[in-house]
């Protein structure tokens, strides 16, 4: 392989294994997540109703238990890769330039740092020259992120099933803290939520799934999102929508 | 110049050009390889198209236009918010929208086209289709068969083939089924069949139905009859969103689960639904609908008097011939294996590119081919009998029958009935070979074409030769002539029932430009308010107020959709934050 190939490769290698690498601090904050919501329902319910919905928490118990086990990096293939670039010639100044890229790269995988995705990237395909948007970053984004944010919906639907019952204000909004904090742990993907709520809808990165009469949402303004089905998301650097947020406006 | 292939369809809208001898699909401004044929008004009062118009149809249902092809070649008019439309206007939409993004992909203006139609599409459908291409400004090389298209498609990666092939496309709303001969470089379609209600859609409807059952005999509670309206509108969205990946899944794995934690709150307990369908049952669910096709697959047969084992090759188009049951069923009918190296979404597209090619010579020798269709309907007129000695009127009688190649031309020879008989009336029938009486629902023109100055003679003794002439893009041209003067009238169909006239295209066409413009220019305005926000947010009370008074004005503007006042207070806007940044 040559110089420039060899660097492609390792640009690959690091988009993939950050998003792997994003899979697994996701994974683990979601399952710490699970402790503090299960005291929220034990001390919000009696009796009866608590166990039921004891019973309903071990779905998302379950399903935040499938998100993949991702195995760790492999730093071998990386030594090995830039042992290849000494053999294929390649210059100190590339030689210079991946050592300290690569060292950024353990900093972040070693001390789970949020760190810019492209950034490094984009540096890497300028040096190789080679066209960023070769990567497909977006679509292997949007591969990593896919489970992840199904589990974000999974708390979401839980959270609006236990909006129709007894309990108490406070310990909801205590729950819509905890998801929000798990959103939060996309952008090691780079991804963050769309804002749609209580703005006009926009097909461009909404999916409207109805509309409500004004009387059930007398606070929002007509063909105004007033309510969030399904969050949306889409990768900050670009701009680009990864998924459209499903809506309901009001009519 | 390139000729665009463009496979305008009923849910679903594609496109394609030949570069280097070889078709290839054109992406569109959202980088979607398909763009949905949904139309709309928007709430700010502009035309939308695609994606965009698909994602706010639920907020919108009577601002949106689905399934406009259904409608085509009909004089219904469709009200959109306060304006109408005819089913050519909002087609002409799609068209632009599609022009437009293959100008933006290719970098080079975009004015001929070739378009496809299912091979069932009458005379005046056709038509209407043709007119919506003149309207969003493309010259409409040639309105080509879908079947045909996926034929040309399969043709010219398979040059030497002498087959008989059978077309079948089951897309999402419509199915279409065609006979085709290939012969070397020759495709000729021997006869063509279909339901233009019968598609995916129907079996996505039949999985919720079945999501529905299990949750009534689980809960014994309907599924979508508890909650608030709101929660049951939600509920449906997820299990059919649900219902379209299960079907997807079920096309590669052998079982699906419908996993939908948290559905419903039903007497206060949270439901999850997690119900397991194998392939087999999803089998025994849609094969009714399935079979169905095999009748219309026996129907082409028929007509192209061939038996099942004369066909050498199948081919499968539309999203839904993923399905296996639908191979299963095809291939165990005709004994063979089904092809598999075309795209079932974009044979259709590639087809029409070819065949746009094939014009402006952009193919080598090798791989050009040339295409026969077949008319899709039996065309004749009405005539007098005696019937038991006494006269009857209203018999069809046939010039042209079903499925003859195209361009096809008839004649007949008719003589007057009455003594000293001037004029002679004739109507335009469209209908199959069974029919034996016309009826006003197979009219295809508003008023007969007349023939007059006939001599004053006895009864029989003066002859009219008719002749009906259906060409290679499905338009019909009658000419009669009065043997004994010579006289001769004729005339293209141009003025059929619901079919726009020269005037009213012209009209259409200013008025799309138009809408068109003020769309693209509100659509550009929101970039600019956008930043103008982006900017008040830093600026100082004094200078944010201003720029809020700024964006309202132009915001006004836009809803009145004055081009010129939007301009000038875009550039007041533009001039004020400069300032500012400045």
């Amino acid at each position: 392989m040559t110089v420039n190939g060899l660097l492609q490769q390792y640009s690959e290698w690091v988009l993939e294994d950050r998003l792997r690498h994003a899979t697994m601090v996701f994974c683990g904050y979601a399952k710490d997540m699970l402790e503090p919501i299960e005291q929220l329902l034990t001390y919000s319910f009696r009796e009866q109703e608590r166990q039921t919905w004891l019973d309903a928490f071990q779905t998302l118990r379950t399903n935040v238990a499938k998100l993949d086990h991702v195995a760790d990096y492999d730093d071998e293939k990386y030594v090995h890769l830039i042992k290849q670039l000494r053999q294929e010639g390649a210059s100190l100044r590339i030689l210079n330039h991946i050592q300290r890229e690569h060292q950024r790269f353990l900093d972040v995988m070693t001390k789970e740092l949020l760190a810019p995705l492209y950034e490094p990237l984009e540096r890497l395909a300028s040096l190789a020259d080679f066209d960023f948007e070769e990567l497909q970053a977006i679509e292997v984004i949007r591969r990593f992120s896919y489970k992840p944010i199904e589990i974000i919906d999974q708390f979401d639907y839980f959270s609006e099933s236990l909006s129709g019952t007894s309990i108490k204000a406070a310990t909801l909004a205590q729950l819509t803290l905890l998801i929000a904090q798990l959103i939060e742990q996309l952008a090691h993907f780079n991804v963050y939520e769309l804002d749609v709520l209580h703005k006009e809808l926009d097909g461009e990165y909404m999916v409207s799934i109805g509309a409500m009469p004004c009387s059930l949402a007398p606070d929002v303004a007509r063909h105004h999102v007033c309510k969030v089905f399904e969050r949306g998301f889409y990768i900050k650097e670009t701009n680009d929508v990864l998924r459209e947020a499903k809506v309901m406006t009001v009519m | 110049m390139t000729i665009l292939g463009i496979d305008l369809g009923t849910t679903n809208s594609a496109m394609a050009y030949v570069k280097n001898g070889q078709p290839e699909m054109i992406v569109n401004s959202r980088g979607e390889r398909t763009t949905p044929s949904v139309f709309q008004k928007n709430i700010n009062g502009e035309l939308v198209v695609g994606s965009v118009a698909k994602n706010q149809y639920s907020s919108l249902p009577e601002q949106t236009v689905l399934e406009i092809k259904r409608k085509m070649g009909t004089d219904e008019k469709i009200t959109v918010g306060e304006t109408s439309f005819t089913p050519e206007q909002i087609s002409a939409h799609f068209l632009k929208y599609l022009k437009q993004a293959a100008e933006d992909f290719l970098g080079e203006k975009i004015t001929e086209a070739v378009i496809t139609v299912p091979a069932y599409f009458s005379d005046a459908q056709r038509k209407a289709t043709k007119i919506a291409g003149e309207i969003a400004g493309l010259k409409v090389e040639r309105i080509l068969n879908e079947p045909t298209a996926a034929a040309i498609a399969y043709g010219l990666d398979h040059p030497d083939s002498e087959k008989n092939i059978i077309v079948y496309d089951l897309g999402g709303g419509t199915f279409d089924i065609s006979v085709v001969r290939l012969d070397k470089n020759l495709i000729e379609v021997k006869a063509s069949a279909g339901d233009n209600h019968l598609g995916g859609m129907d079996l996505d409807r039949l999985l919720v139905d079945w999501v529905a059952e299990q949750f009534a005999e689980q809960y014994d509670v309907p599924l979508f009859s508890f909650g608030e309206a709101s929660e049951i509108t939600q509920r449906h969205a997820r299990v059919k969103l649900e219902a379209e990946n299960v079907k997807k899944s079920l096309s590669s794995e052998l079982s699906a689960t419908f996993n939908l934690p948290f559905l419903a709150v039903y007497e206060g307990k949270p439901i999850s639904l997690d119900y397991t369908i194998t392939r087999a049952e999803f089998e025994d669910i849609v094969r009714p609908l399935l079979e169905e096709t095999l009748v219309h697959v026996d129907k082409a047969i028929h007509d192209a008097k061939l038996a099942p084992d004369a066909i050498d090759d199948i081919i499968l188009i539309g999203g839904a011939t993923r399905i296996p049951l639908v191979q299963q069923l095809v291939e165990a009918k005709f004994e063979r294996m089904a092809k598999k190296d075309i795209n079932p979404d974009e044979a259709v597209a590639l087809g029409a590119a070819i065949q746009g090619a094939m014009k402006e010579d952009s193919l080598s020798e090798e791989s050009s081919l040339m295409v026969i269709d077949v008319c899709p309907y039996t065309l004749g007129t009405d005539v007098l009998r005696i019937v038991d000695g006494k006269r009857q009127s209203g018999y069809f009688d046939i010039l042209i029958r079903r499925n003859e190649p195209l361009p096809v031309t008839a004649k007949k020879i008719y003589n007057t009935v009455n003594d000293n008989q001037t004029t002679i009336d004739i109507g335009v029938y469209q209908g199959d070979d069974e029919d034996a009486r016309v009826n006003d629902d197979l009219r295809i023109t508003e008023t007969p074409l007349i023939v007059d100055e006939i001599p004053e003679n006895a009864a029989g003794k003066e002859k009219v030769e008719i002749m009906f002439r259906y060409d290679v893009n499905g338009l019909i041209q009658i000419e009669a002539t009065v043997l004994s003067t010579g006289r001769t009238i004729s005339q293209v169909l141009d003025a059929q029932r619901g079919i726009m006239s020269a005037r009213q295209v012209k009209e259409a066409k200013l008025e799309l430009f138009d809408d068109w413009e003020k769309s693209k220019l509100a659509s550009e305005m929101k970039g600019v308010i956008r930043r103008a926000k982006k900017v008040r947010r830093n600026a100082e009370p004094q200078q944010a107020v201003q720029i809020e008074e700024a964006i309202q004005q132009l915001e006004y503007a836009i809803q009145e959709t004055d081009v010129e006042l939007v301009k000038t207070r875009e550039e007041a806007l533009l001039d004020l934050l400069m300032e500012i940044i400045e």
